[in-house]
């Protein structure tokens, strides 16, 4: 394992174990005040076409999604996303790394407040570094379990192989 | 794929091996095809390759662009893939793979 893999993997590391702790100083610490975060995708699309974009459904779902520029608007990001989640673990990850680019893929564990779920979700973020700090943060998981997490009500009528299935809600209570 | 291929993240985000992956493209082929992958961006480390991806296609049913989105990444022993994870995005409207600012077809 390189050197630039070695620092790669402790620098993400050492951000998500602040993601645990809902320490916000961990932002100030592992990120470049230029930041571009991005949630799993963008509202608008971007000029390079090069983000996924979030559906107005998905956006509903988990508000928190999205684009945030700079190191406070991160902050904010996190503070809305721990008033409706808690991260309790991150499982292990594979991290590689390239020059100033790094990615890394593993799983966390997810507890929603409202809904008292407890959910194993695998994630990846891609990333990249400038003077030692991350610039570019975009990081992917599976929105449907984690909204699925959030569910409290109503079925799905889900045509699939030329039959119509129904997908009872699961409530917390269920 | 070496025969002990394992996929972290197969159909459904289940684990699954060389038939299960088989098996999944050939869907993918079937059920969109002119599917049109971008590589958008590539990390590569020892035996190890992620790519920044967007995969795009026609819907043959509706006629609509639809895309998705994600990060793949391969561990290789020799000249075959022995891993794989990935995150992707579910699908959704998007544009033709061509079309790039300033390049999309006036109707």
């Amino acid at each position: 394992m390189s050197a630039a893999v070695q620092s790669n993997s402790a620098l993400i590391a050492s951000y998500l174990e602040g993601v645990i702790r809902k320490d916000a100083s961990a932002v100030d610490k592992y990120f470049h005040p230029d930041v571009e975060y991005v949630v799993n995708g963008v509202e608008t699309q971007d000029r390079a076409r090069k983000l996924p974009p979030i559906t107005q459904e998905c956006h509903t779902a988990l508000p928190w999604l999205g684009l945030h520029r700079g190191r406070e608007a991160v902050k904010a990001f996190l503070t809305h996303m721990h008033r409706n989640l808690e991260v309790t673990a991150f499982g292990p990850r594979e991290v590689i790394s390239e020059g100033n680019r790094a990615a890394a893929f593993g799983w966390f564990r997810l507890h929603t407040l409202p809904t008292d779920r407890t959910v194993d979700i695998s994630y990846s973020v891609f990333f990249e570094l400038r003077d030692g700090l991350i610039v570019k943060y975009h990081f992917l998981e599976n929105t449907f379990d984690v909204a699925t997490a959030f569910r409290v009500g109503g079925s799905w009528l889900i045509d699939a192989d030329g039959v119509k299935h129904r997908i009872p809600a699961e409530t917390k209570e269920a | 794929m070496t025969p002990e291929f394992y996929d972290h993240d197969g159909p459904g985000g289940k684990p699954t091996g060389v038939n299960g992956d088989e098996q999944m493209t050939l869907v993918m082929y079937k059920s969109m095809p002119d599917l049109h992958l971008t590589i958008e961006d590539m990390i590569a480390e020892d035996d190890k390759v992620v790519c920044r991806n967007v995969w795009r296609w026609t819907d043959p049913k509706s006629g609509k662009k639809k895309q998705f989105h994600g990060f793949v990444m391969w561990r290789f022993e020799g000249p075959r893939i022995a891993e794989r994870w990935a995150t992707v995005t579910p699908p959704a409207e998007g544009t033709p793979w061509s079309a790039r600012p300033g390049q999309e077809k006036k109707s």
